[in-house]
C-alpha cells in the first residue's frame, strides 16, 4: 500500500499531505485478524486456567483447617472479581480483558459454591446449583458486554432445564420460559448493532439450538401434540432464517435455515407413515388437562410468534416461499389425523410438494445445492416407503430409479444452464 | 449519570450477591455445626457396586428404614425429629409432615419409598454425603463399606442437627476419624 501511495503521489492523484494522512489511518488501525486472535487465544487460556484452578482446588486438602478452605475457595472469585473490576476502569475498550475476565469469573462462581458445597459436605441439588450458578453469571452479560457469558448462560439454564425435567420425571419444570427471555435482550441488541459479527453467529446457534432442546423437555402425558410444537418451532425459524439480514452471512451461519430444514423433515418423514396416525386415531388425545399441558401450551405459543412473524414481516418481503405457511398447513392435518387416516398422505403430498419446491426453486435460480436438497427431501421420502410394506416391490423399485433419474436430470439441466449463459 | 459509574454501582451490586450467597451457605451450616445437637448415626452396609464417587463417599443410614402409622408416599417431604437411644445413637423420635415448631432437634428430608399406611418405609436423609482426599478415598470406600458390614465395629457419622437443617461433621470408626483410621489400621486386621 505505501508504494502505491508513494505511486500516486508521483502522479499528483494526492497531495503530500494527504498521502501522510492515509499511511497514519492504516497504520494506527489494529489489524483485524491479530486482533480476533488474540480475543480467542485470551478467551481459551481463561477457560483453561479456570478450569486448571477448579481441578487443582477440588483435590480438597483434608489438613488444612475448615477456614483456610473457605478463604481459598474464595480465591477463584477474588480474582475474577478483581479482574473484571480492572476492565471496568482501565481496559473498557480491550475485547480480550473483556471477554477473558468475564469468562474467568463465571467459571469461579460455580468453583466458589462447589468448593463451600465440599467443605461443608452439603449434597444440595445439581439443578438448583446449575440455576444459581446461571443467574449469577447473567449480569456479567449486561455489565461487562461479555458475549462467552451469555453462552455460558445459555448453556447453564439448557442444562438445568435437561436435568431438572429428564432426571427428575415426576415433576415439570419450566423455568427456562422465563430463563430464556433474560437473555434475550442482549442477543436482540447484537444482531442489530453487529450481525456480521462472529460472536453474533454463535448466537443464533447457541439460542436456537437451546430453544429446540428444551422444546424435548416439554413432552409429558399429551405427547402427540408436541408434533405441533415442533413443526411450529421450525416454522418460526423458518421465518426467522429467510428474513433479509440472514441473506447477507454464510449458509454456515444462518442456524434458523439450517434447523428448519432439518426439522422439518425429522419431524415429516416419522409421520409419513400409517403407525403413529393409527395408534393416534386409536387412543385419542388424553382430554385430561390438555388445554394446560406443556405440549398444548408450547405448540399455542410457537404457533402464535412464528403466525405473528409471518404476517408482521416475512409477508412484507418479495416472494415469500411456500415453506413459511407449513406450519400453519401442518396443523388441520394434525387435527383431521385424530380423525381419519387421511392425513398420512397429506403429510406425504407435503414433503413430495417440499422437495418439488426446492428442486424448481434451485433450477430458477440457477442454484446445485439448493436443487440437490430438493432431490434429497425427494430421495428421503422414497427411502422411507422403501421400509412400507403397504407399498408392493414393484412401485418401489419404479420410485427409487425415477429419484436416481431426476438426480441426473436435474443437474445436467442446471449445469447445461449456466454452460449456455457464459 | 456517567456511563462509568452506573457500570461501576451496578458491578458493585453484582459483586454483592455472588459473594452473598457462598456466605449465606457458610454462615447456615457454621450455625448448626456450633449451636446444633450432635447425633451419633449408625452406618449401614451401602451398594458395594457404587458407594464411593469420584471424591465423596455415599453414606446410608440404618434408621433410614423405619415404619409408620402414618401413610407416606414416595417424594414426599418429612420433617424427622431425632433422639437418642440406650446407646447413645440417633434414633427417629417422629415423623411429621408439618415443621415441628417448638423443637430443635429435627431436620428436612424425603421419603423414597412409601408405606401406604402400613409397613416399612425408606427416607432419604440430606446428609448423604462425605468429601474425601483423593488419594484416600479408595481406602476411606473400602474401610467404610467394611466397617459397615461388620458389625464389631461402629461406624457412624457425626451430624450436627439444628431447626430443620443438619451437617455432617465427620465419619468415625470405634470413634477415631477415618481419615485418621484408613492411615492407622489396615481394614484387613
Amino acid at each position: 500500500m505505501k508504494i502505491d501511495i508513494k505511486e500516486l503521489q508521483e502522479t499528483k492523484i494526492i497531495s503530500s499531505e494527504t498521502a501522510q494522512k492515509i499511511e497514519s489511518y492504516y497504520d494506527n488501525k489494529p489489524n483485524s485478524t491479530y486482533s480476533r486472535l488474540l480475543i480467542v487465544f485470551g478467551i481459551l487460556g481463561s477457560v483453561l486456567i479456570s478450569l486448571g484452578i477448579i481441578l487443582i482446588l477440588a483435590h480438597n486438602w483434608d489438613e488444612l483447617p475448615k477456614s483456610i478452605k473457605t478463604l481459598v475457595a474464595f480465591f477463584p472469585l477474588a480474582i475474577g472479581q478483581l479482574a473484571c473490576l480492572y476492565v471496568i476502569l482501565k481496559k473498557k475498550s480491550s475485547l480480550t480483558w473483556k471477554e477473558g475476565s468475564s469468562t474467568f469469573l463465571f467459571l469461579a462462581i460455580g468453583t466458589c459454591i462447589s468448593l463451600i458445597s465440599q467443605i461443608y459436605n452439603i449434597p444440595g441439588h445439581f439443578g438448583s446449583f446449575l440455576l444459581t450458578w446461571s443467574l449469577l453469571g447473567l449480569p456479567l452479560v449486561y455489565i461487562m458486554r461479555s458475549s462467552i457469558a451469555s453462552y455460558l448462560y445459555i448453556i447453564g439454564i439448557t442444562y438445568y432445564t435437561c436435568y431438572a425435567n429428564f432426571y427428575n420425571w415426576e415433576m415439570n419444570d419450566y423455568h427456562y420460559c422465563w430463563l430464556i427471555l433474560l437473555i434475550a435482550p442482549h442477543y436482540f441488541q447484537l444482531s442489530r448493532q453487529k450481525f456480521q459479527s462472529n460472536f453474533t453467529t454463535f448466537h443464533h446457534w447457541f439460542f436456537s439450538f437451546s430453544l429446540l432442546v428444551a422444546t424435548f423437555t416439554f413432552i409429558n402425558d399429551h405427547d402427540e401434540i408436541i408434533f405441533v410444537s415442533f413443526m411450529s418451532l421450525f416454522g418460526l425459524f423458518h421465518l426467522i432464517g429467510t428474513r433479509k439480514e440472514f441473506q447477507s452471512i454464510h449458509a454456515f451461519a444462518n442456524s434458523y435455515k439450517i434447523l428448519s430444514s432439518l426439522g422439518f423433515l425429522s419431524v415429516l418423514l416419522p409421520l409419513s407413515y400409517n403407525w403413529f396416525w393409527e395408534d393416534l386415531i386409536k387412543h385419542g388425545i388424553p382430554s385430561n388437562e390438555l388445554f394446560t399441558s406443556s405440549e398444548f401450551l408450547s405448540a399455542l405459543v410457537f404457533s402464535l410468534i412464528a403466525l405473528t412473524v409471518l404476517i408482521r414481516f416475512n409477508l412484507n418481503q418479495e416472494n415469500t416461499s411456500p415453506i413459511s405457511f407449513l406450519f400453519l398447513a401442518f396443523i388441520p392435518v394434525f387435527l383431521i389425523g385424530t380423525g381419519t387416516i387421511i392425513s398420512v398422505y397429506l403429510v406425504n403430498l407435503i414433503i413430495l410438494g417440499m422437495g418439488i419446491y426446492y428442486i424448481l426453486s434451485g433450477a430458477n435460480r440457477d442454484n446445485l445445492p439448493l436443487l440437490n436438497y430438493g432431490l434429497i427431501i425427494i430421495a428421503a421420502l422414497v427411502l422411507s416407503r422403501f421400509f412400507d410394506d403397504n407399498i408392493s416391490f414393484v412401485i418401489r423399485g419404479v420410485l427409487f430409479v425415477l429419484v436416481g433419474l431426476s438426480f441426473f436430470a436435474g443437474n445436467y439441466y442446471v449445469i447445461k444452464k449456466r454452460n449456455r449463459h457464459e | 449519570m456517567n456511563k462509568k459509574i452506573i457500570s461501576l454501582i451496578a458491578f458493585a451490586c453484582l459483586v454483592l450477591s455472588q459473594l452473598f450467597i457462598p456466605i449465606q451457605m457458610i454462615l447456615g451450616k457454621e450455625n448448626t455445626l456450633q449451636t446444633g445437637t450432635l447425633f451419633k448415626f449408625k452406618t449401614a452396609p451401602v451398594d458395594p457396586y457404587d458407594p464411593f464417587r469420584g471424591k465423596y463417599i455415599t453414606l446410608s443410614y440404618e434408621i433410614e428404614e423405619c415404619d409408620s402409622d402414618t401413610e407416606w408416599l414416595r417424594g414426599e417431604q418429612v420433617y424427622v425429629t431425632i433422639t437418642e437411644d440406650s446407646l447413645g445413637f440417633a434414633k427417629i423420635a417422629s415423623l411429621t409432615k408439618q415443621e415441628p415448631e417448638e423443637l430443635q432437634t429435627y431436620f428436612e428430608a424425603e421419603i423414597r419409598r412409601g408405606n401406604h399406611g402400613y409397613g416399612n418405609l425408606w427416607i432419604d436423609f440430606p446428609f448423604d454425603r462425605f468429601y474425601m482426599e483423593e488419594s484416600k478415598a479408595k481406602s476411606a470406600e473400602d474401610t467404610y463399606r467394611y466397617a459397615s458390614r461388620e458389625e464389631r465395629l461402629n461406624a457412624y457419622a457425626l451430624v450436627a442437627i439444628k431447626k430443620g437443617d443438619a451437617v455432617v461433621k465427620d465419619v468415625l470408626i470405634d470413634n477415631v476419624r477415618i481419615k485418621d483410621y484408613i492411615t492407622e489400621k489396615s481394614y484387613l486386621d
